[in-house]
């Protein structure tokens, strides 16, 4: 069997082995997973879009742009999911349409985020009076016009850094990995020092605490490109020695 | 407007108000088990003023076709209005429902309670408007419905072996069992079950066809139990796990049973039925274990929510939407509210109600509309200001949304 046919086999039995069947085969892929579009069962169109992520060539911007306009939420999501991973220039008009007139919220702060992949002048349009609300979307809407160099968002999420909540400054911290510029790095390096308990993990009713500077640690690690020697992840509650390691690294 | 009310300085006037209707044929049924189509309205108060009054859910099947699609009903109870009074219901838009019951174009009947039923069209919000006289007439209350298309949840079942030292079960005085006595088809009841309270909040779980009976988990401290509280959470979780999905485990025990030096039991046996971690806050591990003395698809439901991130407090004061962190008080935490609409809501602590038994017994709080003693299947649509476990809807979809993709800010 060759590939293009293991592909369409994995496909039509709605398995989501086909996502690594079609990273093996890169963008060959792509006409088969075109072809997918019009297939009745929804399931092969939401693996598909993940196929499409997986292969993560720009060429497959259509792929996703009709995805977001799928019948079925599931694909839309799966759209709108991929994305949000990184920049498909050729998605730019459906992001920006259907950031404006999804009726779905959820599907429209996913594609906030994608928005802050496609740098245009249209993108900025479309974000300032959507980060000027409240809520998820506009929060996603700011991060988005931060990851596109916007100073009034940039200087709202720095600030944020500082806010009296600790899950506020934990959840900022942890949005900078979004944001992605190692030059904020200065601003959440402060936080190493934050001790306060902000997100509580495991189990309800015996949790443990990530603090403030746990965040610190792994967006620093991420945006830096830390080589750190102990295991860096959302559920560590690193030592003093630890985050030690971190400070004189990013001195 | 026919309204008699005797008024002395001022009084609130409520013509109507809307209510779940457990039974799809009679409106005067107030109390009825879990019902994908029979919805409870979130009514708490009137704010925000964008909705106006209550919000009601609706699960939208998009693969279904339209005709072929479940109604979804609610009551309309006259409050201060007369049964005589002329009743009409319309839609501010028809784009994400339709008016199946009554008529439309014919008044309601004149009677005190009275059903309403819609059919899901699309994705998206509109208000169900009661107006008085005709069709054209005032506007005299509205419901906001929100339908909520389903998002798919992959759930992956294990029933592990767990070899560890034989426990004795004090009521049977045999060990207990290393694997789950549980069947395929119980354990896909208990799934059922969930997904009949989370269709109207556009949630459906997804069991795999083949249910994972093999993997084998040594040197656990006892046979047949998982010590939750200890590294034999990770340990579990780590086995055969799908990633991106939720790795559901059934277990004969959640517990350790050791007995500590000044007498207690650490973690005891028959006590923890269920349990979950947040798939937003612990990316690499999370995990649904239930225990065989879980009966109730409720337990699962109710650790799905946990799993799909609620309670989500940010000042993390609330474990469950009715108790807050308490030192003193470990494990559940302090019971700081336990009102009807508190018992009917899906993250109640408790798997059952407790009956009042000191005189006066109120009997409206044992049963609040799902059985008695029955907590509710509700889960909250309103962000009320001082609410800190609100928004549970948008919570457990957005988790579920990002279930599929991998962990990140």
């Amino acid at each position: 069997m060759n590939g293009t046919t293991r592909l369409e086999n994995l496909l039509s039995q709605g398995s989501w082995q086909a996502v690594d069947e079609a990273q093996r085969q890169g963008s060959a892929a792509l006409p088969i997973l075109r072809s997918v579009l019009a297939h009745e069962p929804y399931v092969e169109r939401q693996i598909a879009m993940k196929c499409v992520g997986r292969i993560a060539d720009p060429a497959g911007a259509d792929i996703l742009a009709a995805g977001l306009t799928d019948t079925n939420i599931n694909v839309r999501i799966a759209a709108a999911n991929e994305l949000a991973q990184k920049s498909y220039p050729g998605a730019l008009d459906s992001v920006l349409d259907q950031l404006m007139h999804s009726p779905e919220e959820l599907i429209q702060e996913i594609l906030a985020l994608a928005a802050g992949h496609l740098p245009s002048l249209r993108t900025i349009e479309t974000l300032r009076p959507l980060a000027a609300g409240a809520g998820d979307l506009a929060l996603n809407a700011r991060m988005a016009l931060a990851k596109l160099g916007d100073p009034a968002a940039r200087a709202s999420m720095v600030a944020d850094l500082a806010a009296p909540l600790p899950r506020t400054r934990y959840d900022t911290a942890g949005q900078l990995r979004y944001v992605g510029d190692a030059s904020l790095a200065p601003h959440v390096r402060k936080l190493l020092s934050d001790r306060a308990e902000a997100q509580p993990i495991g189990l309800k009713h015996a949790p443990r605490y990530r603090r403030v500077c746990d965040q610190a640690v792994d967006t620093l690690v991420f945006l830096r490109q830390l080589k750190v020697s102990f295991p860096v992840n959302l559920e560590q509650i690193y030592s003093e020695d630890q985050i030690r390691q971190v400070e004189q690294l990013t001195a | 407007m026919p309204i008699v009310k005797a008024i002395h300085k001022s009084e609130r006037i409520v013509p109507v108000r809307f209510a779940r209707a457990p039974d799809a044929n009679n409106p005067s049924v107030s109390s009825g088990p879990y019902d994908p189509n029979a919805p409870e309205p979130d009514d708490r108060g009137f704010l925000p003023h964008t909705t106006g009054g209550a919000v009601l859910p609706v699960g939208l099947n998009e693969a279904t076709a339209l005709a072929a699609r479940p109604e979804t009903r609610v009551r309309l109870i006259r409050e201060d209005i007369e049964d005589a009074g002329a009743l009409f219901v319309t839609l501010e838009s028809a784009t994400a429902v339709a008016i199946t019951v009554p008529t439309p174009g014919t008044a309601l009947p004149n009677t005190r309670e009275m059903m309403v039923k819609l059919r899901a069209v699309a994705s998206g919000k509109t208000h169900l408007e009661v107006r008085f006289g005709s069709t054209t007439g005032p506007i005299i209350h509205r419901l906001q419905v929100v339908v909520h298309p389903l998002i798919d949840v992959r759930v992956a079942g294990h029933v592990p072996t767990i070899n560890g030292v034989p426990f004795i079960n004090p009521a049977t005085l045999t060990p207990f069992p290393a694997q789950s006595t549980r069947t395929d088809a119980s354990i896909r009841a208990l799934v059922d079950t969930a997904n009949v309270i989370y269709f109207p909040y556009g949630i459906r779980f997804v069991l795999d066809a083949l249910i994972d009976r093999v993997g084998v988990l040594n040197n656990f401290k006892h046979q047949g139990m998982v010590d939750d509280e200890s590294t034999e959470f990770n340990r579990t979780t780590a086995l055969n796990r799908v990633q991106n999905t939720v790795n559901a485990y059934f277990v004969p025990q959640i517990a350790d049973g050791t007995v500590l030096p000044n007498g207690t039991v650490r973690n005891p046996i028959n006590r923890t039925i269920g349990v979950a971690t947040s798939a937003k806050t612990n990316p690499i591990n999370f995990g649904l274990f239930v225990s065989d003395i879980a009966a109730s698809g409720q337990v699962i439901a109710h650790e799905l929510g946990h799993l799909l991130n609620i309670v989500n407090d940010p000042t993390n004061e609330f474990l469950h939407i009715n108790t807050k962190t308490d030192p003193a008080i470990p494990g559940t935490g302090r019971v700081v509210r336990d009102d009807i609409v508190t018992r009917r809501r899906l993250m109640y602590a408790f798997t059952s109600l407790r009956r009042d038994t000191t005189p006066p017994t109120r009997p409206y709080r044992d049963d609040v509309g799902y059985g008695d003693r029955t907590v509710g299947g509700v889960l909250t649509i309103k962000q009320l200001d001082n609410d800190k476990t609100d928004q549970e809807v948008k919570d457990v979809r957005k988790t579920a949304a990002g279930l599929s993709r991998p962990p990140g800010p």
